[in-house]
């Protein structure tokens, strides 16, 4: 796990743009980030370096494998690891079990994602 | 009725509807025949979070809390879908698709029933405000995704409400051929029994 008070981020979207958008807004609140846009990419990653994060956000649409399947297999390689689902609507976390049972996430986040939104997430007690 | 919800329906269902308690009404009913035939329902919403709207559709939904419990039922508000329609972006119907078709994928290895129905009334706001471009956009989104689930042999069913006083109008008429061929099938609401 990275030190006590700096959190460790993995991020996870095909798209560059918006990484670098969350990439530079939680590096100014005092985050390490490392991001892919290639989830198989960031799942090896990850199986290798799986205790260095607190937790991983994720896009739900991404070829190659999408968000469900990328916090399933994350899920059984560290099931301690937090996970923050990127979506384009309003659901909650307790509704989204409901339906996808295997699906363990630790929030959902809407899309375009609001950095005061994602920051007060990370500020929570517990975390996330 | 039961067509609209049987399992070799898979339709895209234009349902044209005279005012709103009739639209309610059946769309209640298609939620309640899909749960009763052990289809996952998805009744989407552009009121969903009107907690009063709610109260009111969700009495007339059977056990409406149990199936919600037992995700045998989903409630989604499409006012963020309506927002972003508005300005051409369709991300979140996107999200959504990969979301149902994840869990029909999971329901079917549960064993579950892999037939879904989906009540939606994010076109049916856009047309009742006569934003058609916007509207002839989402059911053409539609009407691709329908055409791929039918391909894929994804046993899915929506049903698109509309206001049929507002597109019999003879100034929109032209706007309700054009919404209406992006369906596979058009029912008249007071012909659903």
């Amino acid at each position: 796990m990275a030190e006590q008070n700096k959190k460790s981020i993995l991020v996870v979207d095909d798209e560059p743009d918006i990484i670098t958008i969350i990439k530079m807004a939680l590096q100014r609140n005092g985050c390490g980030v490392k991001e892919f846009t290639n989830p198989l990419l960031a799942l090896q990653h990850f199986e290798l370096n799986s205790t260095e994060y607190d937790m991983i956000l994720s896009d739900i649409r991404m070829p190659g494998m999408n968000g469900f399947d990328l916090v399933r297999k994350v899920k059984t390689i560290n099931p301690q690891v937090k996970i923050l689902l990127m979506t384009a609507f309003e659901m909650q976390k307790s509704e989204l079990e409901k339906v996808l049972p295997s699906v363990k996430v630790d929030g959902l986040i809407q899309k375009p994602v609001s950095m005061r939104a994602l920051v007060s997430l990370l500020e929570r007690r517990p975390f996330v | 009725m039961s067509s609209l919800v049987n399992p070799s329906c898979r339709e895209h269902v234009m349902l044209l509807y005279d005012n709103d308690d009739q639209r309610n009404k059946v769309a209640v009913k298609c939620i309640n025949e899909g749960l009763k035939r052990g289809q996952l329902a998805v009744y989407a919403s552009v009121n969903a979070s009107d907690a009063s709207y709610m109260t009111k559709v969700s009495s007339k939904i059977t056990n409406y809390k149990e199936n919600m419990d037992r995700g045998n039922l989903l409630v989604l508000s499409l006012e963020p879908f309506y927002k972003r329609a508005l300005t051409g972006d369709l991300e979140p119907f996107k999200d959504f698709k990969a979301l149902l078709e994840e869990v029909v994928k999971e329901r079917t290895v549960a064993g579950r029933s892999e037939e879904v129905v989906v009540v939606a009334d994010c076109a049916d706001n856009l047309s009742k405000n006569k934003k058609f471009d916007e509207c002839v956009y989402v059911e053409r989104w539609w009407y691709g995704t329908h055409f791929e689930w039918q391909k894929n042999n994804l046993k899915i069913t929506i049903i698109c409400p509309h206001p049929k006083s507002v597109l019999d109008k003879n100034l929109f008429v032209h706007h309700k051929q054009q919404i209406s061929r992006q369906h596979s099938l058009t029912v008249m609401a007071h012909q659903v029994k």
